[in-house]
């Protein structure tokens, strides 16, 4: 079973190199095939994985470097439960999608695009598998760069070059954090093993300047990556301009990977000596996710150009999904976890539609789109099902997840959460509705007051002859698939189970460094109650009633029209593309919530 | 004085980040961007030093010799490998940016706002 | 944002960030008295269990193998990167240009510095395990033996030898032959990247086992990886200077 492990993250950047040696003289199905079956092979290993780490965590221990109970770890370990496996699992799936959508899509220099998408998966993959603080760097800084490089693939325009140098400074800036505390950590305790530090620190003891300072720039360069506020700017660059498979992973896990490290670094290495301060630690973080929410759904609503409309739909949700964890409950976290899930699926249908409106129509921007997208019928199809999805219809797409998230937040006593979180959904899938309704259906005023002008964007030269009929079928798959989520009360149940797991700290150092067996999850059935129901309901009416009325805004009286303009000018000044304004807000971002942590955990 | 190498590794980094907030040239972040990647070279390795400790090669000394932590040498040169990796993606964009707009001025390259 | 704005916005932020580094730091253990346990581990190690003269090896190639492996592949998804972005520019359109460095004596010390400098480089890489060098410091120095050829002689000659249907797939090859090795570890029923051969005598050549190979893997990455880099920038740089034209 142990040996599995290395192999789901391996295989994939074993062949990214094969097919960088031989990729010139392969003709280009072959490489595709090539890709498209590693990678399936990947997540046939990834959910055998996910299916036998239901009440265990699965090890493997690099080099052979296993330690004996109690002594020091001296390797690399893998340490992998439900949920990072089925994170895993999510990763391959969607790199699966996107690969299959670039059959044809994507044609200049096939084999590169290829070997940075293999390498950028299987990085992804072992970031989320690992159990050592250092080696989830190197993986960071391997997703990230194979990211940049992809962002800016089309590179005869001069946006994605933008887009990728602010995504590189940007992130690069989060990791240097991440590694300054990581140093800290090892000047402390002298390990670079999750459990291990976690131990240290708990035996420990101190919360001084060092503890918490280490605690403060690791979840800031992790929420760089994430696309919090105010670390959130790279990201609607990113996306504007990058392809739109690779979009799909980006928006579908990569940001989502920060979340996922933020939370497992906070539970395996922090919980134990910072555990007394969870109330300071979670309203921080709730703060954060609040804000990061809401002027996601905001920023949403003001952009014609659709890939960048989604985007802010992305930050938008991700602050929903730092709610969850913030909240520092099992139950929130599988709320955001099956959220994650089905908003992947999702954001990743409307990504590869709008790939199709660029390929078939080429264009991008909705007001130019309006009434264009009238014969392609299926990306329409599975535009509307991604945005029903998305707004969280009762016992579909993402409800299991809010659901999960609403009753965690209303049990801790936090009954505004979600009111925050309906809001930022409506908010986002109302633009998503309003645009697929004026682009698809061509209804609505050909002209928006308070959309933000754009550079123009056209399909690059090879995308001309793409393969239609095996993008619309892939896009229509993952929209239904993202509806599916939400009707399993199983897979809720599953969830929950998983998330005990993941927030028991002692039990994870336990079991990899002394190989105990991890005690059983309370048994966990779940239940939709009326509220969730009632808030499915607001959402759902509301995301389309607010969307369909956002068409007309041009109806709007010039003094009201006028007023919103002003009032949101500064913030859209303040997201002006320069990358020294992206790095000041960082260090802002970072000095209030380090300085927040720094006053309240004494 | 011996906090002053940790401090060193602090000033870099800020100098560092003052340096890309500040910049007008591309060419000029990339190089401020390696100078913040230095700052988590010199920390790592003054955390790693031991008084009076060699080098941890022990081909001619005997093990029992105080030596520096060699596990915080493995991680800056994986450092050094990221700053390479990272710098050299920056130029590439800086590169065909220059071609695109014929300056290196970041506020000429903001054409995705709002 | 203006300038102004952007730097006062920095300079409020900075002191405060300052701080917070300074608070950070101020509780690590007195520079020069590093007690933790990792470091103190390997070294005892190193040579009773691993045969390892060099400890940075060991913990490079053998304990920590598996980040060593990330980050090669780190370098070669940046050589890929940097031949996918500067792709517009092919290699057959400057093949021809020579700028030969015009002094006799420089290109016959030129020479003679590259092939020193190679066998230095093998050198380096050969004796990882027993003195202070290995793949990384090695691989670098191999490349920049090639360097000299450009530096020294003139452009052609290094085109010829720094082509790219030489150092891709030899960059490729040794990315990939790093993970071929872990999983053949893996194969044999061993953990992923395990030190699989007879170990050698400490301070010999012969030690370090199966990371030997890991660590020529290592190196023909890296010099692989520095000259496909080295050679898109070079590429670029002469089109600029002799005035082609980029092909549509």
């Amino acid at each position: 079973m142990t040996w599995l492990l290395p192999l789901v993250a391996a295989l994939p950047l074993l062949v990214a190199a094969l097919l960088a040696l031989v990729g010139k003289w392969l003709p280009h199905r072959a490489a595709d095939v090539a890709a498209l079956t590693v990678v399936a092979g990947s997540l046939v290993l990834a959910l055998v994985v996910v299916a036998r780490t239901a009440n265990r965590l699965v090890l493997h221990w690099f080099g052979g470097w296993r330690p004996r109970a109690g002594d020091f770890p001296v390797g690399i370990a893998f340490a992998v439960d439900r949920v990072g496996a089925g994170f895993a699992a999510l990763v391959l799936l969607l790199l699966f999608a996107a690969l299959l959508y670039s059959w044809r899509y994507v044609e200049e220099e096939h084999y590169l695009y290829l070997v940075l998408m293999l390498a950028f998966g299987g990085a992804m993959v072992g970031f989320v598998l690992t159990g050592d603080l250092f080696n989830m760097f190197v993986f960071f800084e391997l997703m990230s760069v194979a990211a940049f490089a992809l962002t800016a693939y089309k590179v005869e325009e001069a946006s994605p070059l933008q887009g990728a140098f602010n995504f590189a400074v940007s992130n690069t800036v989060g990791a240097f954090f991440v590694l300054f505390g990581i140093a800290l950590l090892y000047g402390r305790t002298g390990s670079l093993n999750l459990a291990e530090i976690g131990v240290r620190l708990t035996n420990d003891g101190r919360h001084d300047g060092l503890v918490v300072a280490a605690f403060a720039l690791l979840t800031c360069g992790f929420l760089v990556k994430a696309a919090m506020v105010p670390f959130h700017f790279w990201l609607a660059d990113a996306h504007a301009t990058a392809p739109a498979p690779v979009c799909v992973l980006f928006s579908g896990v990569m940001v989502e990977l920060g979340i996922y490290a933020v939370a497992r670094v906070y539970w395996t290495v922090f919980d134990g000596v910072l555990g007394e301060f969870q109330h300071p630690i979670r309203d921080v973080l709730l703060a954060v996710g609040c804000i990061t929410a809401v002027l996601g759904a905001v920023m949403c609503g003001m952009q014609r150009h659709l890939k960048r409309l989604l985007a802010f739909s992305t930050i938008a949700h991700a602050g929903c999904f730092l709610i969850g964890i913030a909240l520092l409950t099992p139950d929130a976290l599988a709320g955001s976890a099956l959220y994650v899930v089905a908003h992947a699926f999702a954001k990743g249908s409307l990504f590869l539609a709008g790939g199709i409106l660029l390929v078939a129509r080429d264009d991008i921007d909705e007001l130019l789109l309006q009434g264009r997208g009238r014969g392609l019928h299926y990306a329409g199809a599975a535009w509307l099902l991604a945005a029903l999805a998305l707004a969280s219809p009762p016992f579909l797409g993402t409800f299991t997840g809010h659901a999960l998230l609403d009753d965690a937040a209303s049990v801790e006593g936090y009954w505004w959460v979600p009111a925050v979180i309906a809001f930022a959904t409506i908010g986002s899938t109302a633009a998503i509705v309003r645009s697929g309704a004026r682009v698809f259906l061509g209804w609505g005023e050909s002209d928006d007051p308070l959309l933000s002008e754009q550079p123009a964007e056209s399909a690059a030269p090879g995308e001309q002859e793409a393969s239609l009929a095996l993008m619309q079928a892939v896009t229509i798959v993952l929209a239904v698939a993202g509806l599916a989520v939400g009707a399993s009360t199983r897979l809720a149940a599953r969830a929950v189970e998983a998330a005990h797991h993941f927030v028991s700290r002692a039990d994870y150092a336990r079991a990899v460094l002394d190989h105990q067996p991890l005690p059983p999850a309370p048994s966990a059935t779940w239940h939709t109650t009326t509220l969730s129901v009632a808030w499915a309901l607001v959402t759902l009416i509301g995301s389309f009633a607010v969307g369909f009325a956002s068409l007309y805004r041009k109806r709007l009286p010039h003094a009201v029209t006028n007023a919103l303009a002003r009032a949101l000018a500064p913030l859209r000044a303040v997201h002006s593309g320069h990358i020294g304004d992206y790095v000041a807000w960082l260090t802002f971002g970072t000095t209030v919530i380090g300085g927040l942590f720094a006053l309240t955990i004494r | 004085m011996s906090v002053l190498p940790y401090l060193l590794a602090s000033w870099l980094l800020v100098i560092g980040l003052y340096g890309i907030v500040s910049s007008r040239n591309l060419i000029h972040l990339t190089v401020c961007v390696s100078v913040c990647q230095s700052a988590t070279y010199v920390l790592l390795l003054a955390i790693g030093y031991k008084e009076h400790g060699t080098a941890p090669v022990f081909a001619d000394v005997p093990t029992s010799r105080r030596t520096v932590d060699p596990v915080v040498q493995s991680l800056t040169l994986t450092d050094i490998v990221v700053a390479v990796a990272v710098s050299a993606l920056l130029l590439s964009l800086a590169l065909k940016a220059h071609d695109h707009h014929g300056s290196l001025d970041p506020a000429e390259m903001a054409d995705l706002q709002g | 944002m203006t300038r102004t704005m952007r730097l006062a916005l920095f300079g409020v932020s900075v002191a405060g960030f300052a701080a917070l580094l300074v608070w950070g730091v101020a509780d690590l253990p007195p520079f020069g008295h590093y007690p933790g346990p990792y470091g103190d581990v390997i070294v005892k190690l190193s040579v009773p269990q691993r045969h390892m003269a060099n400890a940075v090896t060991a913990v490079v190639f053998d304990y920590r193998g598996f980040d060593t492996m990330g980050e090669e592949l780190l370098l070669f998804a940046a050589a890929a990167s940097v031949a996918l972005l500067l792709r517009e520019r092919r290699e057959h359109e400057v093949e021809d240009i020579v700028e030969p460095v015009r002094s006799d004596a420089i290109s016959a010390v030129g020479v003679l510095a590259a092939i020193v400098t190679l066998v230095v480089g093998l050198d380096v890489v050969a004796h990882g395990f027993i003195t202070p060098g290995g793949g990384f410091q090695g691989g670098v120095i191999l490349a920049a033996s090639v360097i000299f050829l450009f530096l020294c002689v003139d452009y052609r000659r290094y085109a010829k030898v720094g082509a790219s249907t030489h150092t891709e797939p030899i960059e490729a090859f040794g990315a990939g032959g790093y993970v071929a090795l872990g999983i053949a570890a893996l194969a044999t029923g061993l953990g992923f990247l395990q030190n699989f051969a007879e170990l050698g005598v400490p301070g010999r050549l012969s030690s370090g086992g199966s990371a030997i190979l890991v660590n020529w893997c290592s190196a023909l990455a890296v010099s692989g990886g520095f000259l496909v880099i080295f050679g898109e920038y070079l590429q670029e740089n002469m089109a600029e200077r002799h005035g082609r034209r980029k092909l549509g």
